[in-house]
């Protein structure tokens, strides 16, 4: 090193390049160790390799501003060119890896680019950027310190290198703002805007030093250290996140120990090995046994051992396709005891994606299925109580049904044997008693085919026939209670009403069925006041017969059940008319239903098929 | 039958049963009434004389049960022979505990029927006997001063005149006058008959030391 005009003034721009050459080198270096350390982080290598390259360039620059002749200065420029080239690949797969935005077929153009440009750059003696050197210039600076500048005609090369830079530009500034989108808007900034920027300033003054616009020495390898810098900056603010996620991961670490050490579920690891490598307190209490008596044991000490080798079975199975979510096992405690547990387990995986082993909860229901089982059997207990007293409901009140006129009957009877052998007088009345015997006797008969049309059982024979004269049979046979009532009964058919195919001795029980409830609703309003309506119409392919009465209604929580058997909101009903009804109805594929009518009282209808044409014809 | 002037009320809501009921009874020469309903047979009997009820268990508002709850608060009331149409153990047990003759279940036999119903009517000829005799004593025992029914009381326990003195704090010779007019007054001739009117007329003794 020599001062060109030997001035003894301090020679600036050596000091200047030297130490900027050793401020790279020195992050460079400082990179460089970091990767020695964790291979992994291909950043650090490429860092060091920046810098590495930022502190050549700034040499070969210091070279080539001293250089003395056109021969030594294009070989200087080769060397500078090549160590431009590595900073550049090696930024752009920083940015690559760093920024994980950028696009990689634009990162390998960029390197392609450049890449290419070296073979013209160590083939021509003036590298790649002249193809010809025609002098070098001396300028002195400012202050008035020395350098070499070269003039002379472009390379053909030229153009290439500035699309390779703009693409840089490009890439970088697309990559940034891919990431400031994702979220990672420091990072963002401090790589892409400070590449960018200096890129810029460095790149464009170069230009203008190449083109002979300014003459000034080569600056790139300062922008470069500023870029260099503000990488590193960004790794050490990433260091220091670091450290402070670890502290949260300490703090977090704490809280879910804590956690475990109270809660009331068993929680137990397994390592990849198969062995218990965790139990918590509460697993510890709940199988009597001591930490280091379960610790290192094989995984199927969780469970008692006649469930063992099924879950040495399921834990493979886990180990491949991950554990099912829910898995009942049995716990042997240390006492012998055993108590079902409900496991729910994840699987654990490496960092590398290889199962490292599981962790499972678990709850304690042996209370739990205990308590059901009772209530299993507690409510199979009620259910046949239902049954067996719904049968008692059924025998008694079938007895009392066919108990009335059976008891009439032999009374009767009874009393007619003492007459035939009594006075003339007394003979009178036998017709009158055998008229009694024989309604009685019909009346039990209707009680037992209630109960087969209840049953379902023994249905009577269809047949065609007008529904007008199923009502006019039925309220015919309850005439006298009519009467006795002092009940109106109000009768409107719809004309032409076509025929139904029923049983018709069914369907007129049904109608009486509705008729005396009709009766037993309105019997408690002044006798003016008790009116029954029965109208039929025809809708679509059915035909509807209502029953309507003048009574109080149906209580509306009443309504949903008032076809039920045994329900009833009479004092002395047996509940099952209606019940009756519904069956008999349904069985003919028709509907019932009741309800409340606005003027009071309450309606009850039912709807039958009416008989196809056809067959009516037939 | 024993007595024709005894009258049997038959009450059950069904017509059919209740006339099969009327003709058999009848047709055995004894008088009947019917009644379609409990409330009917409460609002319009007041019947003293001979007689029972042939009571449903089951009916429209006051059932069997009831009306039997009922009439046992007058004393002495009809007996009762229950009819039901189906053999219900509680109901029959509950009746019987009331003091029901029988608890008989439809349909019911002539033979049965009778049966009971003449038990029935026995038994209210000895209550009404019972009745009877019980008014006759208890007119008697009216007739004693408040002095001496607290006498008769202690007479009844068996203590001696001395004692009975010093109980009421009376002369010995004074317990003895009382003593005398009231076995005259009750026309009885011992201590034994005096125990028996006591009970008849429910006068419990004295309780003395």
């Amino acid at each position: 090193m020599h001062n060109v005009d030997g001035s003894t003034a301090m020679n600036w721009l050596t000091i200047a390049w030297s130490m900027c050459a050793a401020v790279n080198a020195l992050l460079a270096g400082m990179q460089l160790s970091l990767w020695f350390k964790d291979r992994h982080t291909i950043v650090y290598l490429l860092s060091a390799i920046m810098g590495l390259s930022a502190a050549a360039s700034a040499f070969t620059e210091l070279g080539l501003m001293q250089a003395t002749s056109a021969a030594a200065y294009g070989r200087l420029l080769q060397w500078n060119v090549l160590s431009v080239y590595t900073l550049v690949v090696s930024l752009v797969w920083l940015v690559y890896v760093r920024l994980g935005s950028a696009r990689r077929w634009l990162a390998l153009l960029v390197t392609a680019l450049w890449s290419v440009q070296m073979v013209p750059n160590f083939l021509s003696p003036t590298s790649v950027v002249y193809a010809r050197i025609d002098s070098l210039q001396q300028h002195t600076t400012f202050w008035g310190e020395a350098f070499t500048v070269a003039r002379g005609e472009a390379g053909p090369w030229v153009l290439v290198a500035n699309i390779a830079v703009v693409l840089i530009l490009l890439y970088v500034v697309d990559a940034s703002r891919q990431a400031w989108r994702r979220g990672a808007k420091r990072r963002s900034v401090l790589v892409g805007g400070s590449i960018v920027v200096f890129l810029m300033l460095g790149g464009a003054h170069a230009m203008l030093v190449d083109n002979g616009l300014v003459a000034t020495p080569y600056m790139v390898s300062f922008a470069y250290l500023a870029i260099m810098l503000a990488m590193s900056y960004e790794l050490v603010s990433d260091a220091v996140g670091v450290a402070k996620a670890a502290r949260q991961v300490a703090v977090s670490e704490q809280r879910w120990r804590s956690f475990l050490e109270r809660v009331q579920l068993a929680v137990a690891g397994i390592d990849a090995h198969r062995r218990i490598s965790y139990v918590n307190p509460y697993l510890l209490r709940l199988s009597g046994y001591a930490a280091e008596e379960l610790l290192g044991r094989p995984a199927s000490a969780l469970v008692a051992p006649q469930e063992a080798a099924e879950f040495e079975r399921r834990l493979d199975d886990a180990a491949a396709h991950g554990p099912r979510p829910h898995a009942e096992w049995t716990l042997q405690t240390a006492a012998g005891e055993l108590r079902k547990l409900r496991w729910s387990a994840v699987r654990l995986l490496s960092a590398e994606g290889e199962p490292s082993g599981f962790v499972g909860i678990a709850e304690d229901i042996t209370e739990r299925l205990r308590v059901k089982g009772e209530l299993q059997r507690a409510q199979r207990e009620m259910d046949s109580l239902t049954r067996t007293s719904t049968l008692g409901e059924l025998s008694s009140a079938l007895a009392h049904e066919l108990n009335q006129p059976l008891a009439a009957i032999l009374s009767n009877a009874q009393a007619a044997r003492r007459y035939m052998d009594g006075a003339p007088s007394e003979r009178a009345e036998l017709g009158d008693i055998l008229d009694d015997i024989i309604r009685d006797d019909k009346r039990a008969a209707e009680v037992i085919l209630r109960l087969r049309a209840l049953f379902g059982q023994g249905a009577t024979a269809r047949e065609r026939f007008q529904v007008e004269q199923a009502i006019q049979d039925a309220s015919e046979l309850l005439r006298g209670e009519f009467d006795a009532l002092q009940v109106a009964l109000h009768v409107d058919h719809a004309p032409e009403l076509p025929l139904v195919e029923a049983g018709r001795l069914e369907i007129q029980l049904v109608i009486r069925n509705l008729l005396r409830n009709a009766l037993h609703a309105v019997r408690d309003k002044a006798p003016a006041e008790r009116n029954i309506a029965v109208l039929t119409h025809a809708d679509g392919a059915d035909v509807v017969v209502s029953v309507t009465d003048s009574g109080c209604g149906i209580a509306e929580e009443d309504l949903p059940r008032m076809f039920e058997a045994f329900f009833t909101t009479k004092a002395q009903g047996l509940g099952m008319g209606l019940a009756v009804a519904r069956r008999i109805i349904e069985a003919h594929g028709g509907r019932i239903w009741a309800e409340n009518r606005n003027a009071g009282g309450a309606t009850f209808s039912f709807a039958l098929p009416a008989a196809t044409r056809n067959t009516a014809c037939a | 039958m024993p007595d024709t002037v005894a009258t049997i009320f038959v009450v059950d809501d069904d017509d059919s049963v209740r006339r099969g009921l009327a003709r058999v009874l009848r047709a055995n020469g004894l008088r009947v009434e019917t009644f379609a309903s409990a409330d009917d047979y409460l609002a319009h009997t007041a019947y003293q004389g001979l007689g029972c009820i042939v009571l449903d268990l089951r009916m429209p508002g006051l059932t069997g049960l009831d009306l039997q709850a009922r009439l046992v608060e007058a004393a002495p009331a009809l007996p009762i022979v229950f009819l039901s149409g189906h053999g219900d153990v509680h109901s029959s047990v509950q009746a019987m505990k009331h003091g029901a003759v029988d608890f008989l279940t439809k349909p019911v036999d002539e033979e049965a029927l009778l049966a009971a119903i003449r038990e029935a009517l026995s038994r209210h000829a000895r209550a009404q006997q019972a009745q009877s005799e019980r008014a006759v004593v208890q007119a008697r025992i009216d007739t004693l001063t408040a002095r001496e029914l607290e006498v008769l009381r202690c007479v009844v326990t068996g203590a001696p005149n001395r004692q009975i003195a010093a109980h009421l704090g009376i002369s010995e010779k004074t317990v003895k006058v009382h003593r005398g007019r009231l076995m005259t007054k009750l026309e009885a001739g011992s201590v034994a008959e005096l125990v028996r009117l006591c009970t008849q007329a429910d006068i419990a003794p004295a309780s003395m030391p």
